[in-house]
């Protein structure tokens, strides 16, 4: 119906398939590429005719295990749905298929004078449908907002193969906000065939500081203190030694090898703010005693910066084979006590730990290093991970602030939600009549065939440097 | 005084009224515990309960089908928790709006949401409707804002969704799901909000037009190059009512905030382009009633019409409303976001938002009667929405209050 080469279904195909650079694994029978909401349905209704579970996928690099089978069924990818339907400029809109990469819509509104401010370090691959499954956010996400605070509409596909569209061009669309309820439900209520999003205006000016710091809770508490000096940066990321470390030899952005820790502060907004709020969180960071602060004052250096940042997981495999991303997030002004805490376990679990992360907004990534054909780590990461998940809890915090909990975090959602919490959120997806048999295994613990506690405990090498490496 | 955990009754039940529906009870329960068992309990005897709270918004919807419980959350009203350092508060649901700002100016901070009548309207009010306001264009609308809820649904049952921190995708986000569901689905006990920084400077420029649609263009046409916090088009009536005009003309009134130098640098520029304005310190009992407009609480004797579209086409809705609505019509709105709001004669309800609807369903306008008569609302399509999604929401209410106790009815497609 799809076409010959709408679908894979060789075993060597599916292969590439099974991954989405987590530790779990699932494997498809099927693959299909639709090419349109009408596709993506009579795929779905085929689906349930033979009782097969459906679970949609963008680029693959949510890193929960949001996109893998894990009942086997069928995949759909949105490889053949990457249009660019509309750039509204007047009404700062775009109206995307779920395919498009981030990046590019980026580029194609950048010639308005627009931006589509959700920034994934995984940009350059990651699909805009698996943005709004994963409410993904990025470095930009402290002033503009997670995907949720950018999507206007949606046109969706349901677990019956019936196709809606849900909001419009406002949010004065009248009516439960069914888009937020779709936007962050991991691909678990819907497929997502089109999105409208806002667009919003490039700044006019932009300053990005580098402030080097020697120890990492001098770097953490810089962190409240800015926004406590009364400025919401545009971005205020930490980067610790042992990321330094596997970054700087690579792409050679000029972070000190032996410092403990960098912060990447960026301001934005009119050229006289930007000077005046620099000036502030200058002031702020000196009261920090960093080493150094270093502005960029060129595109080329701004650029550089945020090279390092954002191709700082990839670079993780100069230190080890493999790694293990969790995404944690606590009150901003936990942050010190908690890192400390996040490196106090990895030490008792000989695991190396990098921290890269979204610091003003508390949403911490450690990443666990490891070496998978070494006999019984994964087990420890597994555990080590458990335990700073708990930490994030203790803290007041999330489990997930940007990847979504997918198949890997779902054992730990009773940590934060009772049971009367979690039969409304699978009340709300019945409603859109997702059975268990649409995108199966996520988010919420238990399920019908889910293997409770048999993750496969192996994970692809990854190839390159760069998010690239998890597609 | 009754002990905590004890709820109150309220005798004065015709004060409860709903579009001039009086409940047979009321209850104004002191604890989260008593209120869920009031809520279970008109819910096991199949009672319709309206939810409220400062009751400046309980006027929107349908005439109740039925109501036999009004169950007022103004008691509950306290902090919960307030984490000045962390930007995040936690309040319960009775609570004033204006107290909420109090609270966090104190420490310099504010949640950067408008709502008409904010001493009276209390932050479950706000939630419930889910609205943005005159800084929407900049801010956004609650959504934006909410991070986490504590809700009893219609049996009792406590529930929560999002968190106490600023980014979070763990489980599915109830708080949006809630945010705008005007009562229909569960008390909202609690809310969490992520706060802003306080602006150092905060200006008011006001500029006369010609007319309400030309204030518009222009605000429209500044909010474009300009960092504006707010540009609102006010025709002659509404400038005077609100004080920011005497009646002569229709103003633009825009709201600038910052730190002081891009305030200097972004009124210099403005100044480039509305000569003859004279900035001067924002004042918040002007900005307060223009929101104020948006709602007049306990009165419906007029039509008030509530229209969203995109801006671009904003200035044909102001043309086809200023013409439809007939000559003691009011016509404002927040012109940087699309927001127009029509003031009508009650006669002229229907057939105003019916034209506009007809018109501009198209291109996305939403028309909701905010405000008319309670004698004249079953005649009137007060929503006005699509039938898209509507089966879905159908089912979330059967799923969420299977008997149909809160505010039934009320809502879209008389969920």
């Amino acid at each position: 119906m799809l076409g010959k080469r709408a679908v894979l279904w060789r075993t060597e195909d599916l292969l590439v398939y099974e991954y989405d650079g987590t530790i779990d694994r699932g494997a498809p029978q099927v693959i299909a590429f639709p090419k349109n909401a009408e596709e993506v349905s009579a795929t779905i209704k085929i689906a349930r005719r033979y009782g097969l579970p459906v679970t949609p996928r963008g680029a693959g690099t949510g890193l929960s295990g949001g996109a893998l089978a894990m009942r086997g069924g069928i995949v759909i990818a949105m490889n053949r749905m990457r249009r660019i339907l509309e750039i509204d400029v007047e009404n700062r809109t775009a109206l995307v298929e779920p395919g498009v990469v981030n990046l590019d819509l980026g580029s194609a509104a950048a010639p308005h004078g627009l931006a589509y401010a959700p920034d994934p370090s995984s940009q350059r691959a990651c699909t805009i449908g698996g943005n709004v499954a994963e409410n993904a956010g990025g470095p930009h996400t402290l002033a503009y907002g997670t995907t949720t605070n950018h999507v206007l509409g949606l046109e969706i596909v349901t677990a019956d193969g019936e196709i809606h569209w849900l909001g419009g061009p406002t949010r004065d669309v009248p009516g439960y906000d069914l888009v937020g309820c779709v936007v962050g439900s991991e691909g678990t209520i819907c497929v997502v065939t089109k999105a409208l999003v806002r667009l919003v205006p490039k700044p006019e000016s932009v300053k990005t500081m580098l402030a080097i710091f020697d120890s990492v809770r001098q770097a953490s508490s810089a962190v409240s203190a800015i926004v406590s000096g009364g400025i919401v940066p545009a971005a205020l990321e930490m980067i610790d030694q042992q990321t330094i470390a596997a970054v700087e030899p690579v792409l050679h952005t000029g972070f000190p090898l032996d410092a403990e820790a960098v912060l990447i502060v960026e301001v934005d907004g009119g050229e006289a703010q930007v000077e005046a709020e620099a000036a502030v969180v200058e002031r702020v960071l000196r009261q920090k005693e960093p080493r150094e602060i270093r502005t960029a004052t060129e595109e080329s250096e701004r650029e550089k910066l945020w090279a390092g940042r954002k191709g700082a997981i990839g670079a993780l495999g100069r230190i080890e084979p493999n790694y293990y991303l969790l995404d944690g997030v606590v009150p901003r002004t936990k942050l010190p006590d908690v890192l400390d805490e996040v490196y106090r376990i990895a030490e008792r679990y000989g695991l190396p730990v990098a921290n890269v992360f979204h610091a003003g907004d508390g949403n911490l990534h450690p990443c666990l290093l490891f070496d998978e054909r070494d006999p019984g780590v994964t087990e420890r990461v597994l555990d080590a991970g458990a335990e700073i998940m708990r930490v994030c809890v203790d803290a007041g915090g999330a489990i997930s602030g940007e990847h979504g909990v997918g198949a890997e975090k779902r054992s730990f959602l009773p940590w934060i939600f009772t049971d009367d919490d979690m039969a409304a959120m699978k009340g709300l997806r019945a409603a859109f009549g997702a059975d268990d048999d649409f995108n199966p295994c996520k988010i919420f613990p238990g399920g019908h065939g889910c293997g409770e506690g048999q993750i496969g405990f192996q994970q692809r090498q990854i190839e390159q440097f760069g998010p690239d490496a998890h597609v | 005084m009754s002990e905590p955990g004890e709820p109150d009754q309220v005798s004065d039940a015709a004060s409860y009224a709903v579009d001039g529906v009086v409940p047979a009870n009321v209850v104004r329960p002191t604890s989260v515990e008593a209120l869920s068992a009031a809520l279970g309990d008109a819910d096991a005897a199949g009672q319709a309960v309206v939810v409220q709270g400062g009751r400046t918004a309980v006027g929107i919807g349908n005439v109740p089908s039925r109501y036999g419980l009004a169950l007022d959350l103004s008691a509950l009203d306290q902090v919960v928790s307030l984490e000045p350092d962390d930007f995040t508060i936690t309040v319960e649901a009775g609570m004033r709006v204006s107290a909420l700002q109090l609270t966090l100016a104190a420490h310099g901070q504010f949640v950067p949401l408008d709502v008409a009548w904010a001493e009276q309207s209390t932050v479950g009010g706000l939630v419930a409707r889910g609205r943005g306001g005159m800084r929407r264009g900049r801010f956004g609308s609650v959504r934006d804002w909410l991070i986490g809820t504590s809700m009893v649904l219609a049996d009792g049952t406590s529930i929560k969704g999002g968190g106490r921190v600023v980014k979070n995708v763990s489980g599915f986000d109830l708080p949006k799901l809630f945010a705008g569901s005007f009562g229909t689905l569960g008390a909202i006990v609690q809310a969490t909000f992520k706060v802003q920084p306080m602006p150092a400077v905060d200006v008011t420029i006001v500029h006369p037009c010609p007319n309400v649609q030309g204030a518009a263009e222009l605000g429209l046409s500044l909010s474009r190059t300009r960092a504006l916090d707010a540009a609102v088009a006010l025709d002659p009536t509404s400038a005077s009512a609100t004080g920011l005009g005497d009646g002569s003309s229709a103003m633009l009134a825009l709201r600038v905030a910052g730190v002081l130098e891009a305030v200097e640098s972004e009124l210099t520029a403005l100044q480039d382009e509305i000569s003859g304005s004279t900035p001067k310190a924002s004042d918040p009992q002007a900005w307060q009633a223009i929101s104020n407009l948006e709602a007049s609480p306990g009165d419906n004797a007029r039509g008030l019409l509530r229209l969203g579209g995109p801006v671009s086409i904003q200035h044909e809705v102001y043309q086809a409303a200023l013409g439809a609505a007939g000559d003691d019509a009011r016509v404002w709105g927040y012109a940087d976001s699309g927001l127009v709001f029509v003031s009508l004669a009650a006669d002229a309800i229907a057939s105003v938002s019916t034209s506009l609807r007809e018109r501009f369903r198209p291109q996305g306008l939403s028309v909701i009667v905010d405000a008319a008569p309670p004698e004249l609302k079953a005649k009137l399509d007060i929503w006005g929405g699509s039938d898209e999604g509507l089966e879905i929401m159908r089912e979330i209410k059967r799923r969420f209050d299977p008997k149909a106790t809160l505010s039934p009815g009320r809502f879209v497609g008389e969920i």
